[in-house]
């Protein structure tokens, strides 16, 4: 795998999503566009301090159909969810030592959308977290979560 | 004859039909609404009650959703140049015991802890802790659970489980569907008064506390006991607020318009037929903000409705008691002995005086349930005046004291509340409240007025039996429940006929809950832009 969040890595993270039929099985048929932000912390080596990565992801019945990277924030309208929280949270999910919904519950991540959806297919949050935490596979360049 | 076609027509102007209606305005739909009263509101109504200058809510008081709700935002209700504006009292309720002590609540939860800490450090330390769990998630869940379509409640336990979030959070438990507010507060804190001051935080918010199920809710509400807002100049400048985006969306609004009939045409609903005979057609749709029985029993005709929907209706159960409430015109703040233990008891905007234990309430609540007006009153105080100059003149204080009472007294009907008898237990109550002060007396009360559970009725017949909820508040009757499982989507058996109203999901409270919920099945069924929503 290649440095995480570069395009490279975000590429074979999808592109292993869409290999996965669980995935495309689990994920509810139709339109998903989903923004995510990335925000540094000063304790990620990857998100500078003060600035924020804004990724844009739109599924379509149950596969990644297009993803980018924003210059800005993405803007809210049309969107299903924003996904919030600091770099080094999503470093330590990607790393397996965050759990992602301990982070949702207490706030530290926050999630914006209708979760009623969510809470249907409570099967499939755990497996794109597990797609997204292939930490094995994640190029660490600058040093891997935990940091100190 | 008069006839005029809208897109849609919403009956009622309570706060969920005006904000319906402000969303379809603002989406290009034209719109009128109908109101049986002289004036837009509903629940939000702010009357000179006792005496000129002295401005009292009558039904609505406390807003508990400023912040947690979209419809603020959207329809900029709180925004400049003329959206309403909002006290939040710092010290936001409390407590005073028959022994001179008294507990406090802030918006400042170092100081709530503070207060706690002084009955039982462990069950602040606990109070704390659950404050800051709910908190995490508080945002999500309220627009989750309340500002959506109720999904049903098995789906949300398993996706909990799925999600393990029990091994995660130390209050969130799927058996607190089994549980009643008591038994939370039992299982997690030690101190009865500390109970008794939580305990009434959910009372207040129409949550009996003996009521299985209820326990579910109750950690989400505590999460928002620190939200508490008071709207400057009365509760019914919430209404101007909604009736200003109303004309700018350019919906109409036509008061003391009682709809009489809902029209048919080939099984859809086509349009309303007002008592006076007056008809107005929509192309699109009717929306009933009012109760179950006024939309199904009488505003439709005789098998408009399968039998089914018929039964439920016939079947809805409503809250089992109301609100009996003495509103005073004063010379003055009051003050209290309890202040000789803990001073900031004289800057809480919402008092409990009398509950100093959960077996107080079962006590209220089984005599209610009775018909029975309890004989000691227990008392809920606030005195808009601190936080809001605007509406008692310049060194007067606006005041009120309320209690849990029967619609029914003794079962002799809601009659008996027209009698003397409304003033001897307006007089009991004061007489209780002054128990408590210092240096306050019955003369620095210039006029006091109650306002009973008939009254609330008379004056709103949605609030059938006094009840301001507009339903019982049960897990029977709450989520895909509320008001039956058939009209828990807000669409009805009659097409283009929908519910907005509180009877629907989540319930009475200025929640904007029901009309907003509404807006999403319209949004869906007609295909519109929803330009209210930005994730």
């Amino acid at each position: 795998m290649p440095d995480i969040y570069t395009p490279e890595w975000y590429e074979a993270m999808l592109s292993l999503a869409n290999s996965r039929d669980d995935i495309s099985e689990k994920v509810p048929q139709g339109e998903w566009k989903i923004a995510v932000e990335v925000v540094g912390d000063g304790k990620s080596p990857y998100v500078p301090e003060g600035t924020t990565k804004n990724y844009f992801i739109h599924l379509l019945n149950g596969k990644v159909v297009e993803s980018k990277e924003y210059p800005d924030k993405v803007p809210g309208k049309g969107l299903n969810y924003r996904i919030n929280g600091a770099a080094s949270i999503f470093d330590g999910i990607a790393a397996e030592i965050v759990d992602p919904v301990e982070v949702g519950l207490n706030g530290t991540m926050t999630i914006r959308g209708d979760m009623r959806l969510l809470m249907q297919h409570a099967d499939m949050v755990g497996v794109i977290f597990e797609v997204y935490a292939q930490s094995g596979l994640t190029e660490w360049p600058l040093g891997k979560p935990p940091y100190a | 004859m008069n006839k005029e076609t809208y897109d849609a027509i919403v009956i009622g102007a309570g706060h969920n039909g005006m904000a319906l209606s402000t969303y379809l305005g603002k989406s290009g739909w034209n719109v009128l609404v109908l109101e049986r009263r002289l004036e837009e509101g509903g629940g939000l109504s702010t009357e000179l009650y006792t005496e000129s200058g002295f401005l009292h809510n009558l039904h609505s008081n406390y807003h508990t959703f400023v912040g947690l709700c979209p419809v603020y935002d959207d329809l900029d209700l709180v925004a400049e140049p003329d959206g309403v504006t909002y006290a939040h009292p710092p010290v936001q309720m409390g407590s005073i015991f028959a022994d001179g002590t008294a507990i406090t609540v802030h918006t400042d939860m170092a100081k709530t802890h503070a207060s706690f800490s002084r009955f039982s450090k462990k069950d602040a330390d606990t109070f704390l802790r659950l404050h800051k769990e709910v908190k995490g998630f508080q945002d999500l869940m309220i627009r989750t659970l309340m500002y959506a379509p109720p999904i049903d409640v098995n789906d949300i336990t398993k996706a909990l489980a799925t999600w393990k979030v029990e091994d995660k959070t130390e209050f969130f438990r799927a058996k607190l569907r089994s549980m009643t507010i008591n038994d939370f507060l039992n299982q997690h804190f030690e101190n009865e008064k500390v109970k008794a001051m939580l305990a009434f935080h959910g009372a207040v918010c129409g949550y009996y506390t003996d009521v299985v199920g209820l326990a579910v809710s109750f950690p989400f509400m505590l999460g928002k006991i620190d939200n508490w807002k008071l709207c400057i100049g009365g509760s019914h400048r919430l209404a101007h607020a909604l009736w200003r985006q109303m004309r700018r969306a350019g919906v109409t609004l036509l008061p003391a318009a009682p709809v009489g009939e809902i029209l048919l045409e080939d099984g859809r609903a086509s349009g309303v037929r007002l008592e006076d005979g007056t008809e107005f057609y929509a192309d699109k749709l009717v929306a009933s903000s009012v109760d179950l029985e006024q939309t199904f029993g009488k505003m439709l005709p005789a098998g408009a409705v399968p039998k089914e929907t018929r039964e439920e209706v016939e079947s809805y159960k409503y809250q089992d008691g109301s609100l009996f409430t003495v509103h005073m015109a004063m010379h003055k703040v009051p003050t209290y002995k309890a202040a000789s233990f803990d001073p900031d008891i004289n800057q809480a905007w919402v008092l409990n005086i009398g509950y100093a234990c959960l077996e107080d309430y079962s006590r209220d609540w089984a005599a209610i349930r009775k018909g029975e007006v309890p004989e000691e009153p227990r008392l809920n105080v606030a005195i808009n005046s601190m936080f809001d100059p605007t509406d008692a003149p310049e060194g007067k204080a606006t005041g009120m004291i309320r209690v849990f009472a029967p619609y029914s007294v003794d079962n002799k009907g809601p009659e008996v509340w027209s009698t003397p008898f409304k003033d001897v237990y307006a007089q009991k109550c004061v007489d209780k409240m002054l128990e408590h002060c210092d240096g306050f007396k019955q003369e620095d009360i210039w006029v006091q007025r109650p306002y009973t559970p008939k009254d609330i009725s008379d004056k709103l017949v949605n609030m059938v039996d006094g009840d301001w909820m507009v339903g019982s508040i049960s897990e029977s009757n709450l989520m895909l429940n509320r008001p039956s499982p058939s009209l828990s989507q807000y669409r009805t058996p009659v097409k283009d006929l929908y519910l907005c109203g509180s009877t629907t999901h989540p319930h009475g409270f200025i929640t904007f809950g029901p009309g907003y919920n509404a807006l999403q099945a319209i949004a869906e069924d007609f295909d519109l832009d929803t330009w209210w929503v930005e994730i």
